[in-house]
């Protein structure tokens, strides 16, 4: 009599199990929004290398500075390297495979190509690793320019136009 | 306007003062000051006030739909846009209608005939904003309006 309740008992907590199993696999975990102002300090290239980045919702694709690239081929691939110096003097040499070449077309119709990486970011705990194009941005403020490609995913990003640096870069997998 | 709302990067505006009933925008944190398209513009005074008035292409991708407006110039200033241009443009300040929300903005006017969207808004004009990247149109779509078919030959 006591085996066939035990047994009773192991069915219902199989079945309540199996249930909320269900359930997690129908309603996933949905990561709640972060909210990040419209300048934040990023760190790239899994590095704890900082740059100050635009949150830029009105722009698809993102971009980094560089000048003075050198790109070499390594087989059927092509490598861009290049040294990078934030506002804080620390300089980072970056090399990484051009995954492809995108054209940017300004309002005069005029078409520039540029190299394209694919490198971590990370912006408070959120890192994703994102296409970025390269350009020389030695005329603009800010060395990056985060778009939305970065910004939409699980959690999506939401931008207070009000506000700067919400966040210190604090992602897990970056090591000092 | 003094609580926060979250909207989309693209939104459905409105220029009561303007006479537009709808122009499709993009709400965009890169920029500072918000721009809307305009060609022909002329400066001209009325009653003592400098005022300028401009002719615009109310929809995306339709250049024989137009619409003239008139505003107060507030001043020119000189802009740079997002590819390092710069240029004096007429600043105005008008009532933008979003949703049920309406406050005073600043635009400047320029030429977006090349761009995708007629207007963009920017930063100064996004006080308790919040812009979701991932939405669009949170505070609805406009109805359809017969007032904004007005066509002018030119």
């Amino acid at each position: 009599m006591k085996i066939i309740m035990s047994v009773n008992w192991f069915v219902k907590a199989m079945i309540f199990h199996l249930a909320s199993i269900m359930l997690m696999i129908s309603f996933p975990a949905h990561a709640e929004n972060v909210v990040a102002g419209w300048i934040e300090k990023v760190s790239i290239s899994d590095s704890h290398f900082e740059v100050h980045a635009k949150l830029d919702t009105g722009a698809d694709s993102s971009s980094l500075n560089a000048i003075d690239y050198k790109i070499t081929a390594q087989g059927s691939d092509q490598y861009i390297s290049f040294d990078l110096t934030n506002k804080e003097g620390k300089t980072i040499h970056l090399k990484n495979k051009i995954v492809r070449w995108t054209s940017i077309k300004n309002k005069f119709g005029i078409v520039k190509e540029r190299p394209v990486i694919q490198i971590p970011v990370c912006l408070g705990k959120v890192t994703r690793v994102v296409e970025v194009n390269l350009v020389d941005r030695s005329n603009y403020n800010y060395q990056m320019l985060i778009g939305r490609s970065f910004l939409i995913g699980s959690p999506n990003i939401l931008i207070d136009s009000s506000n700067e640096y919400y966040h210190k870069p604090a992602c897990s997998t970056q090591q000092p | 306007m003094s609580d926060i709302i979250t909207v989309g990067w693209r939104e459905w505006f409105s220029f009561p003062e303007l006479g537009l009933e709808s122009i499709k925008a993009k709400v965009d944190t890169g920029a500072r000051t918000s721009a809307l398209h305009a060609f022909e513009v002329e400066r001209y005074q009325q009653d003592g006030h400098d005022m300028v008035r401009f002719l615009m292409h109310p929809k995306q991708k339709n250049t024989s739909l137009v619409k003239e407006c008139t505003a107060k110039i507030i001043e020119k200033r000189w802009v740079t846009d997002s590819g390092g241009h710069r240029e004096r443009r007429y600043v105005i300040k008008t009532m933008v209608k979003l949703g049920e929300y309406k406050w005073p903005i600043e635009l400047t006017l320029t030429n977006r005939d090349s761009m995708k969207f007629r207007m963009l808004l920017g930063r100064t004009a996004m006080t308790n904003i919040i812009v979701n990247p991932s939405a669009s149109y949170l505070m609805g779509k406009p109805f359809k309006s017969k007032s904004i078919k007005t066509k002018r030959d030119i």
